[in-house]
């Protein structure tokens, strides 16, 4: 379970058309790494996957069933998203935050539960974000919040994982363990996982599918090595690179 | 003893604090005023009120004033101030924004207007034990909140920018209507001013019977969402992504607590920085997590109410301050104060 269909979407902000066509398919063990050029339509695909936007024509199924047809709660077990952007004003710990993400589980009078401090637990487990536990949320590092707010996403319990680039604050050690974590999920517990991306060798790297996006159409999609190639980053970047590598290729500026 | 457990057994410590405070400072309120009655009169004529002997050496006048003028006064204030709190808690999450108070929507200067216009009508009407001051500051409040809430309506999404906006507004044209009016009708300036400043000074059983129910319904209202409220802080897209109806939890929120704030103009006029203050000050103390902060500020901010009124009413003698005033005397300082403190943990 954790299969996404995006089916003949398109999607405006008003007037402007910023997905067009977009046909995807996703499988639970797969780890797809979005790329493309800043604007081009990579956080608008994610927001229309998870639900916070709706298709302007065309759909995005989980499972077979139409995302608009779940229920919030209902879709919250199934897609669990960590957006871009940064944590407000209020104050809570680490473990508090984690927890926040059993709120679909959790009627409205319900106190969390032993199987809800263990999915917790699990989640801090899995992202090293044990020892912040009673830190503040807002006294961490940006890499650490990330990893709390993707042990957040783990707490869902869900078969699908989106995030929406990830990596784009963090130094490359954290890079590093963040990008891992996603291939293990995907390799290991057989979730789907969606991250956009901006680095296309660290993409390269852990991914085992890229969406490569421009203008909002998807111009590839495929494993690392068919899809980066010299022609299209010349179309797409509009920069003249040398590939290298043999399995995994490595994208160098010229 | 683990930190976790450290950390919770201080938190309920500052719970069992806060009522402690509350029953205590209630008691003693009831001692003070324009006549002192010392607590153990108090007690006996409590104690024959719900039944018990008659009074042989006690004042009839004395019973009256516990019982009729002073007892009704402290349950009021105490509810108004815990529901103002509760409040601004719940508009603070809504609009993710520590800043935001029970007016936001436009209720106390709705109110104000109707309370002007009832002032001038010199509307002798009342409905049980209730002012036409009262009734119109109520409609006032409410109709206000109505069109503010249309005006940032798109659909069946509410902005919290149109809310802010629209509520700046609303407050503008009804401030400039109300000093129009009161240009108009030098004569009741004072009334009017001494209304919008709030007071507890007419308080009566029917002001808390009238009270009770919606501050208690919709305190538990607000407080059923306060995992959802949780989720919301942390970012509207993020909320959703945790299963939160966003939208609908918006327009509860906004319906529920704009009701109560209605409800508590039409008791006490309107009272500042209660509902700002007050989660604010115990948010810094025991974290964001409402289903800790809602209850509690309930209990701060019927404290501190109590504790303004208090003062309000025997501060000087024979005559009653606005409680508005001292909770804006107390208020504006205490928070300037967490506004530098705020000021200096930026970079
Ligand atoms: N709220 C919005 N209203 C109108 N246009 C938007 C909005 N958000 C993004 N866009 C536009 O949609 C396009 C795609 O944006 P986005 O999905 O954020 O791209 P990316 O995440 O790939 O950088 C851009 O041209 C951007 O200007
Ligand atoms: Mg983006």
């Amino acid at each position: 379970m954790g299969t996404i269909q995006v089916e003949s979407l398109n999607f405006k902000y008003r007037v402007k058309e910023v997905l067009k066509a977009i046909q995807l398919e996703m499988k639970p063990g797969q780890f797809i790494g979005i790329l493309g050029p800043n604007g081009s339509g990579k956080t608008t695909l994610i927001k229309n996957i998870c639900g916070v936007l709706i298709p302007t024509s065309g759909r995005v199924a989980v499972d077979e069933k139409t995302v608009e047809n779940y229920g919030k709660k209902n879709l919250a077990k199934r897609v669990a998203v960590v957006h871009q952007g940064g944590v407000a004003d209020f104050d809570f710990k680490v473990e508090e935050v984690v927890l926040m993400g059993r709120y679909a589980q959790l009627g409205r009078f319900q106190s969390e539960g032993k199987e809800d401090y263990e999915a917790a637990e699990r989640a801090m487990k899995l992202t090293g974000t044990e020892g912040l536990r009673t830190r503040s949320i807002k006294a961490v590092s940006g890499g650490e919040r990330q990893r709390v707010l993707i042990a957040r996403a783990l707490a869902q319990e869900t078969d699908v994982l989106l995030l929406d680039e990830p990596i784009s604050h963090l130094d490359i050690k954290h890079q590093m363990e963040i990008l891992a974590l996603c291939k293990r999920l995907a390799v290991d517990e057989g979730m789907t996982v969606i991250a956009s991306l901006h680095d296309i060798n660290m993409a390269a790297r852990f991914c085992s599918e890229i969406v490569l996006m421009k203008s909002g159409e998807i111009v590839a999609v495929g494993e690392p090595k068919t899809v980066l190639t010299k022609e299209r980053m010349r179309d797409v970047y509009d920069i003249d690179v040398n590939v290298m590598g043999q399995e995994v290729p490595i994208i160098v500026p010229v | 003893m683990s930190e976790e457990q450290h950390i919770k057994k201080h938190k309920n410590k500052i719970v069992i604090l806060l009522a402690a405070a509350l029953a205590a400072f209630a008691l003693f309120s009831v001692t003070q005023g324009s006549v002192k009655i010392p607590l153990r009169d108090v007690a006996k004529i409590v104690f024959s009120a719900l039944g018990g002997d008659a009074l042989a050496d006690i004042k009839p006048t004395h019973a009256f004033i516990v019982l009729q003028v002073r007892l009704p006064r402290i349950f009021l204030a105490a509810m108004v101030g815990g529901v103002l709190a509760v409040i601004g808690a719940a508009f603070q999450a809504i609009f993710r924004n520590p800043m935001a108070d029970p007016y936001v929507m436009g209720v106390s200067s709705g109110a104000a207007f109707g309370a002007t216009i009832g002032t001038i009508l010199g509307w002798s009407a009342s409905f049980i034990g209730f002012s036409g001051i009262s009734i119109l500051a109520f409609a006032g409040a409410l109709s206000t909140v109505a069109i503010v809430y249309q005006l940032a309506r798109v659909g069946t999404r509410v902005s919290a920018t149109g809310i802010l906006l629209a509520g700046i507004v609303m407050n503008a044209l009804l401030s400039s209507a109300i000093s129009l009016m009161m240009l108009l009708n030098h004569s009741k300036i004072d009334k009017i001013v001494t209304w919008t400043m709030g007071s507890f000074n007419a308080s009566s059983w029917d002001h808390v019977k009238w009270i009770a129910i919606p501050a208690l319904l919709g305190s538990l209202m607000l407080l059923s969402d306060a995992r959802a409220f949780n989720a919301l802080v942390m970012g509207e897209e993020d909320a959703q992504g945790m299963g939160v109806d966003v939208n609908k939890l918006k327009r509860r929120t906004l319906i529920v607590a704009s009701f109560l704030a209605a409800f508590t103009v039409s008791v006490s006029g309107i009272i500042g920085f209660v509902g700002l203050v007050v989660p604010h000050l115990l948010r810094m103390m025991i974290g964001s997590d409402h289903r800790r902060l809602l209850p509690v500020s309930f209990l701060g901010g019927a404290l501190l109410l109590l504790v303004c009124d208090t003062m309000a009413r025997s501060l000087i003698e024979n005559m009653e301050i606005p409680v508005g005033i001292i909770t804006a005397l107390i208020g504006g300082p205490f928070f300037l104060m967490l506004l530098q403190r705020h000021k200096r943990e930026l970079p």
